[in-house]
């Protein structure tokens, strides 16, 4: 193995590893030189990202040790209704609106908590398989989101709530408080894996469960954690739909469906686990919602989305089976 | 030879399963920067013996002194803290992080709470000069040969300072370099006063090896000598607690027709223009150095591997390229090295596995005949006396040995032409053994063509008429067996001629000092 | 090892033998469920007569789930082989719409059944040569698919409910309208579509091979097994059996709602795992499934009886499902939850 290759090798380890930083620029060429009216409407494409980026990075935590979870919709859309609750006790009590959205977040985050903890311990404690466990449980949180938000449910007051999402900071469009959060969040996520141990766990346990365990690595706990950071993220997208749009519903939750787990794919996190960092997932949720923001420049309808999406999910798997190195057995 | 102070001391330990007793009180010491070899058959307990010893289990009786005070390891991570590592069977690395992370893995150097990349680099280059791996250490592990990781695993021991490195079976997977390379590390670390406890089949390595070799057997030390003071003869009559005469016994049969008739198969990069022919009633071994392209070959002859020039021809029937199924109606049967991975489904029954190949022939437009199949099964289980309470029972369950069985009468049961066996006894015991090569005798004898591939050079000259040695994809020669030839004959010629100055004879060379 | 096993194997008691098989657990649970039913009925409201555990109610459930269990077959087999297939729920949407649109158009009976089930078997071949040939992540490509197919569900009903005439072709609403005495023609499609393909998984060469395929697939192949073919095989037939169902409902409510199947994969999947196939592959039956097609209608068609609302059942539904795949899983891995005496 000489120098030569080895560089080689490494570099198209790179290009394939990243292919989602090439897919998102050829988009956004196509989208600026070619489609009239998506520079108009870019500043969306930026703020829908911010609003369900959240969501992604959670199941994508999860995927890279080598787990899925199908509830994180619900779990959002849960999160949702529970930031309604908390906001209208705290409003009804206090007629602070400030406080009652702090209130809103903490009852967000605590519903993420909950229900990620749940999942975790009926995977990792339980041993239910991740795939059934979590379709299971999804009747629950979908049955519960249904019971109070079947109808939409507003918060007694929508200024303060609203202005997380919709504030635009020195007039910018898309330059809101939800955007902001949302690149800390991913940055902060993004160093935590690089830079802590536990955070550099995750990869190992998706790799290689044995390995990890061999290395003194709680696996089963690591699994865990992830499940429950991932109903956390999964909250905070819920907050940001109630807040996006002033109430909380039963659709938002369902209307999620698969779209976190094609944002995870398209922008390289591996169905088997072990890859993909929380840039990744940024590249697959813009990826995504460039997409979504050139077909509504065209005035496509959205059936035609899912068609895009579809295939796109194909063809990345496909463009990964072929470049990646072949083993013997054909 | 200076004798190190003694590290570790096991007294009288006693490991209970419920309704065995795994461990009847061995005792073993280790001393400082010395290889202790440690050997016996399948199931005598040595594996029970280094789960003890690492934390895995804990023991039901006797003593466990580490520099004299007693331990209590509840874990495999309280005996890594006290520098007591092994490198397992099954390689424990994470294929898609680099060499460093895996070194490291974890157990990232950290300065501040956070991970310091520098140090874990610097580290990390500093521990592969020191295993003579020139890569850089954001080498992807899973781009590196088996080898290479297994020395992997051997600096993640370094990494935690250990003191004692336990071995099992290291050579199983690595080519002839490799070993040599893994034997000049062992010496390495053994100079730095690190312990090594050597665990292998292989008894030229041992005895190569070693300073102290002590054999195990049904849970109990039979004996720990130092190795000037024994030989092959004697370990394996202590491994097995008989004399064992007659271990290879091929009875020369009458050669026929030739049956399997392979001509200049070439995959470009793994093996090229290989031609052999094989006649009923004449086992014919392949040798060569692990990774010379053996295994491969027969891959392609079967049909699991493409090729791209040449031909296979079975009783005069071309077979199709890249296509088993052709083969296997053809009338080749094909025992692969892997049995777990290649050989068996093991939650499925015995019923299923065995039959599995003749299925087709116990049906009649696709529906099966369950009595049929039944009866076929059952009869393989008296036959070549598979030990299990009935054909329903799940592979998964079964010994080593049997599930071997279980193997070969799956192809027997279609009556192979030929039959291909690649590395018939690996992992198996002494005993069960010769009851394979019996086996392998009496087909040839039946009129079948036999194709062994071993890397064991013994089991070759013994039950083998011919054997094709094979160095880097080429076939170096075929030689005739017969008293005159010698093992060093056949080694020549896997090392494609080139004795002098080839791997055994750096070995030889090594072992005079 | 194999001596002491046989011993185990001797001791054990009926009962234990029982409940080692698959979808036991679920079967005993369905039956608990029911006389739990009954007994809630009686107490609510009762009448002196069985009220639940009645032929006519339970055929009633039957036939409501019949489409549910037709797929869920198909999806054993796909399961076994250690695959899986997302695409069903929305394949479903779609055929509703390919049906009624080739109804409407051509108002050809024939033309209705087997095109339909031609197509179903073309987006089995799609999902299947994906997998199997190109070899792509099973769960990703019928999540691409499925996107696929109810993009085009869409576009070919324009988002609107396609209903197709009473008056169509006899030989059409005979597919979901006849009844045979007391059993419907959906619950006859139920029996015969789990007769044939529990025949097939057991008693054929192709549905043991589809067993080793899911268990080890590398030893399937050194046995000579094709198995891309024959996984392509199994989503085929997950693609017919999406076609039938299509068929058969459509000609039993003649209307085609764009958004019906969807979601109903994760149902589906949920009642094969209950029956006992498990996601790595190599085990399950058609048996089995066909207990967890009950259980899950049974649940579902009793909860709506006793007036909970939608919302309250799927919280409900959702708890025993955990409880019962909780179990199953905890007796997979050998924790005992009680002690016996």
């Amino acid at each position: 193995m000489s120098a030569g290759t080895d560089r080689q090798r490494q570099a198209v380890r790179l290009l394939k590893d990243n292919n989602s930083v090439l897919i998102l620029v050829i988009l956004l060429f196509v989208g600026f030189v070619m489609v009239d009216g998506f520079s108009n409407g870019f500043a969306n494409v930026l703020i829908y990202s911010a609003e369900f980026g959240a969501i992604c990075l959670g199941l994508a935590l999860v995927m890279i040790t080598g787990n899925i979870d199908l509830s994180v919709g619900f779990q959002a859309g849960l999160a949702g209704v529970s930031t309604v609750l908390a906001f209208n006790v705290v409003y009804g009590a206090t007629g602070n609106g400030w406080l009652a959205t702090l209130a809103g977040v903490i009852g967000a985050l605590v519903t993420g908590a909950a229900t990620g903890f749940i999942n975790g311990f009926v995977v990792t404690r339980v041993g239910v398989s991740p795939l059934i466990a979590t379709i299971a449980v999804n009747y629950i949180y979908k049955g519960l989101v249904f019971s109070v938000a079947q109808n939409s449910i507003p918060p007694e007051s929508t200024g303060a709530i609203q202005s997380i999402a919709k504030a635009r900071i020195g007039g910018v469009r898309w330059l809101t408080p939800m955007v902001i959060v949302f690149v800390a969040v991913i940055a902060l996520f993004a160093l935590w894996m690089y830079k802590t141990r536990f955070g550099n766990r995750l990869h190992v346990v998706g790799d290689n469960p044995e390995a990890a365990a061999f290395a003194g690595i709680n696996v089963p706990n690591t699994v865990w954690v992830t499940y429950v950071l991932c109903g956390i993220l999964a909250a905070l997208t819920g907050f940001m739909m109630v807040s996006f749009d002033g109430y909380a519903i039963y659709t938002q939750g369902n209307a999620l469906g698969t779209f976190p787990i094609s944002c995870c794919v398209i922008g390289g996190i591996k169905m088997t686990g072990g890859k993909g960092t929380a840039v990744h997932v940024l590249l697959g949720v813009l990826i995504m919602r460039v997409i979504q923001g050139m077909m509504s420049a065209m005035f496509w309808n959205a059936d035609r989305v899912n068609l895009v999406t579809g295939i796109l999910l194909v063809v990345v798997l496909i463009v990964d089976r072929f470049t990646s190195s072949k083993k013997a057995e054909d | 030879m200076s004798v190190g102070k003694t590290f570790i001391e096991l007294k009288g330990i006693v490991k209970l399963f419920p309704g065995v007793r795994a461990l009847g009180g061995v005792s073993f010491d280790i001393r400082e920067g010395e290889v202790h070899s440690l050997c016996g058959e399948n199931g005598a307990g040595k594996s029970t013996l280094i789960k003890v010893m690492t934390g895995a289990h804990q023991r039901d009786e006797g003593q466990y002194l580490i520099d004299g005070k007693e331990v209590q390891f509840k874990s495999t991570q309280e005996a890594i803290a006290m520098g007591v590592s092994c490198v397992y069977q099954e390689l424990s690395i994470a294929p898609q992080l680099d060499v460093a992370h895996n070194l490291f893995i974890g157990n990232l150097p950290v300065k501040g709470g956070l991970v310091d990349h520098r140090t874990l680099y610097a580290e990390t280059e500093r521990i592969l000069a020191e295993l003579d791996m020139p890569i850089p250490a954001k080498t992807i592990a899973g781009d590196l040969s088996v080898g290479q990781q297994q020395m992997i695993e051997i600096g993640r021991a370094l990494t935690r300072n250990a003191r004692l490195i336990i071995m099992d079976e290291p050579t199983s997977s690595l080519s002839e370099a490799e070993t040599e390379t893994l034997f000049q590390i062992i010496r390495k670390l053994v100079a730095k006063n690190i312990a090594i406890v050597y665990i292998s089949h292989k008894l030229d390595e041992v005895m190569y090896l070693s300073d102290r070799i002590t054999v195990i057997r049904d849970g109990e030390n039979i004996v720990t000598t130092d190795k000037e003071a024994t030989n092959q003869e004697q370990l394996i009559a202590n491994m097995i607690g008989r004399e064992l005469s007659n271990l290879y016994r091929k009875e020369p049969a009458e050669a026929g027709d030739v049956v399997l008739d392979v001509k200049n198969l070439t995959r470009t990069g793994v093996f090229e223009d290989i031609s052999f022919q094989v006649r009923s009633g004449e086992v014919v071994g392949f040798f060569g150095l692990v990774g010379a392209g053996r295994s491969e070959i027969m891959r392609a002859v079967f049909g699991v591997d493409k090729y791209q020039s040449g031909s296979v021809t079975v009783a005069g029937q071309p077979l199709k390229a890249g296509d088993p199924a052709s083969a296997i109606s053809a009338g080749v049967g094909f025992c692969t090295e892997d049995r777990k991975k290649e050989g068996l489904a093991l939650r499925l029954s015995i019923l299923l596995n065995m039959t599995l190949v003749k299925l087709p022939f116990l049906s009649k437009a696709g529906v099966i005949n369950r009595r049929a199949q039944k009866a076929a099964a059952d009869e393989y289980m008296n036959s070549i006396s598979i030990k299990a309470p009935s054909v329903h029972q799940l592979v998964g369950n079964l010994s080593g040995g049997n599930q071997q069985k279980v193997v070969v009468a799956k192809w027997l049961m279609m009556g192979p032409k030929v039959l291909i066996v690649d590395e018939p006894t690996r992992g198996i015991d002494v005993g069960s053994k010769s009851e394979i090569y019996g086996l392998l005798s009496d087909l040839a004898k039946q009129g079948m063509a036999i194709v062994v591939v071993s890397s064991e050079i013994e089991e070759i000259l013994g039950v083998c008429d011919s054997v094709v040695t094979i160095f880097e994809g080429k076939k170096t020669a075929q030689l005739e067996i017969n008293s005159q030839l010698t093992r060093e004959e056949v080694l020549a010629a896997a090392l494609g001629g080139s004795f002098s100055n080839g791997a055994i004879a750096g070995k030889e060379a090594i072992r005079d000092e | 090892m194999s001596e002491k096993s046989a011993r185990i194997q001797d001791n054990r008691s009926p009962w234990s033998r029982f409940m080692s098989l698959n979808g036991s657990a679920v079967f005993l649970a369905t039956i608990a469920v029911m006389i739990i039913f009954e007994v809630y009925l009686q107490i609510a409201r009762g009448s002196g007569e069985l009220m639940f555990i009645t032929p006519s109610n339970l055929l009633g459930i039957l036939k409501q789930q019949a489409y549910v269990g037709i797929i869920a077959f198909g999806m054993t087999l796909v399961m076994i082989t250690g695959n899986i297939d997302l695409s069903v729920g929305s394949m479903l949407t779609m055929m509703y719409c390919v049906t009624a649109w080739i109804m409407m158009s051509t108002d050809n009976g024939l033309l209705g059944i087997f095109g339909s089930l031609a197509i179903g078997a073309l987006c089995g071949l799609l999902n299947g040569v994906l997998v199997s040939y190109v070899k792509l992540n099973a769960f990703i490509t019928t999540l691409g698919t499925s996107s696929i197919f109810s993009a085009l569900a869409l576009m070919l009903s324009s988002g609107k409910v396609l209903v197709i005439p009473d008056n169509c072709d006899p030989l059409f609403q005979v597919m979901g309208m006849a009844s045979f005495g007391p059993l419907h023609i959906l619950i006859v499609w139920f029996v015969v579509v789990a007769l044939i393909l529990g025949f097939v998984l057991s008693r054929t060469v192709y549905g043991q091979q589809l067993y080793t395929i899911g268990a080890n697939a590398t030893a399937a192949r050194f046995s000579g097994i094709r198995s891309k073919r024959n996984t392509t095989i199994a989503y085929v037939i997950t693609g017919l059996c999406v076609g039938l169902a299509s068929v058969m409902t459509m000609a039993n409510v003649k209307s085609s709602n764009p958004q019906a199947g969807s979601g109903k994969e994760m149902d589906i999947i949920l009642c094969v795992v209950l029956g006992g196939v498990s996601i790595a592959g190599g085990k399950g039956s058609v048996w089995g499934t066909i207990i967890g097609v009950l259980f899950y209608g049974v649940l579902s068609a009793g909860f709506t009886q006793i007036d909970l609302s939608e919302s309250q059942k799927w919280v409900i539904m959702g708890l025993i499902m955990v409880a019962v795949l909780s179990f199953d899983a905890l007796k997979e891995r050998g924790v005992k939850l009680w002690k016996r005496k």
